[in-house]
């Protein structure tokens, strides 16, 4: 076998598992659907079981009801990175020393602005507290991962276009920025991958246990589908936000957003960089 | 062991705050990196004189600011300080030493 051999062979077995776990859980999705009558009202069912969960509606839709759209969202971002870097960061990539100092100078110089030089630094320092305030409150408030995460790569932006490449006080190179994509897509899966072995579900919203819930509206009985139970890791994950309410809790959503904003503040500010970086070639 | 916190809140802003401010180095001048230590602080008061802002119910919807009690305004808070800690700690000495990232 060649050397890359078996590296290659362990990424193939593990895209085919993905895949395969991926296609098995679509499948049992039409089963619940058919077992439920949840084609029907899904709209009011929404509404009524989301604030049960938390009060952002968008996070639950976003993160509970839609779990593996947003994992497709987030590698629609990589992609975008991918192909931004192919088309346009040849310079950044590869090691063309020649090539930097050409625009060094304009790189080093920065924003000549008295004010931006100023302020770029308080400002980015502010903005990444910011940042962090709208990742963490996104199943509370208007917020959550991605807009968190785009906060802090604009301060990223801000020190790369306000003091230059080089200079910028935020010091986040290729790999710090791989890094935390890493970190945010593997925190993702593994969150998923709780939610099938507590339930056999995954991305299932492990500690956010609705239960056994009926709900009548217009003649229509919907009873909910499956009641596992809150034992073990999940009931580390089940803390109710208002114990006098019907609520249930989060579950995972707080730690999802947490990821999405490590994916988001990763694949936002390598594009700036590799944008910037671009006019080397 | 559970999840439910001030603990919560605390821990991730701190580790947010202190990795990002460890990437901060100092290479620009101190004296404006005061002014955005006191910038957050001043946010960090600012945002706990108006929690209350996160106590309102419409019908049947309480937008209660819990999964941690000290809520947003400690996340603003506790992200500036992990911020300030990263960077004093690490960040300046690695851009005093002009270290490569």
């Amino acid at each position: 076998m060649k050397p890359g051999g078996a590296r290659s062979l362990l990424i193939l077995i593990l895209v085919a598992g993905f895949g395969g776990l991926l296609f098995r859980e679509a499948l049992r999705l039409g089963e619940i659907a058919t077992t439920t009558g949840l084609t029907m009202y899904v709209a009011r069912i929404y509404n009524y079981l989301g604030p049960l969960i938390a009060p952002n509606q968008i996070t639950v839709v976003l993160f509970d009801w839609r779990g593996f759209d947003t994992l497709g969202e987030c590698m629609v971002l990589v992609t975008g990175v991918i192909v931004t870097a192919m088309l346009f960061g040849r310079g950044a990539m590869s090691k063309a020393k020649e090539a930097l100092e050409e625009f060094a100078g304009d790189l080093e110089k920065g924003h000549d602005s008295l004010v931006v030089g100023l302020f770029g630094y308080p400002v980015m320092i502010a903005i990444f507290a910011y940042g962090i305030v709208i990742m963490l409150g996104g199943h509370i408030t208007p917020g959550g991962g991605f807009q968190g995460g785009s906060i802090v790569a604009t301060g990223y932006l801000l020190g790369v276009m306000g003091y230059g490449l080089k200079r910028n006080p935020l010091r986040l190179r290729h790999m710090s920025l791989s890094s935390f994509e890493t970190v945010g897509a593997l925190t993702y899966v593994m969150l998923g991958m709780l939610g099938l072995v507590t339930t056999g579900f995954y991305l299932y919203n492990t500690g956010s246990n609705l239960g056994y819930t009926e709900m009548i509206q217009e003649n229509a009985t919907v009873t909910s589908y499956y009641t596992p139970s809150d034992t073990g890791i999940a009931a580390d994950f089940n803390y109710p936000e208002a114990p006098d309410r019907p609520y249930k809790g989060p579950g995972i959503l707080p730690f999802l957003n947490i990821a999405v904003f490590l994916k988001v503040l990763g694949g936002l500010s390598t594009l700036v960089l590799v944008l910037t970086e671009a006019r080397k070639v | 062991m559970s999840f439910v916190l001030p603990l919560g809140e605390t821990i991730f802003a701190l580790i947010s705050g202190f990795v990002l401010g460890s990437r901060l180095q100092a290479s620009t001048g101190e004296g404006r990196v005061r002014v955005g230590y006191i910038f957050g602080i001043a946010g960090a008061i600012l945002f706990y004189g108006a929690y209350d802002f996160y106590y309102y119910q419409i019908g049947n919807l309480a937008l209660k600011r819990t999964w941690y009690s000290p809520g947003l305004s400690g996340a603003f808070l506790f992200g500036m300080i992990g911020i300030i800690l990263g960077r004093e700690l690490i960040g300046r000495r690695r851009g005093a030493q002009g270290e490569e990232a």
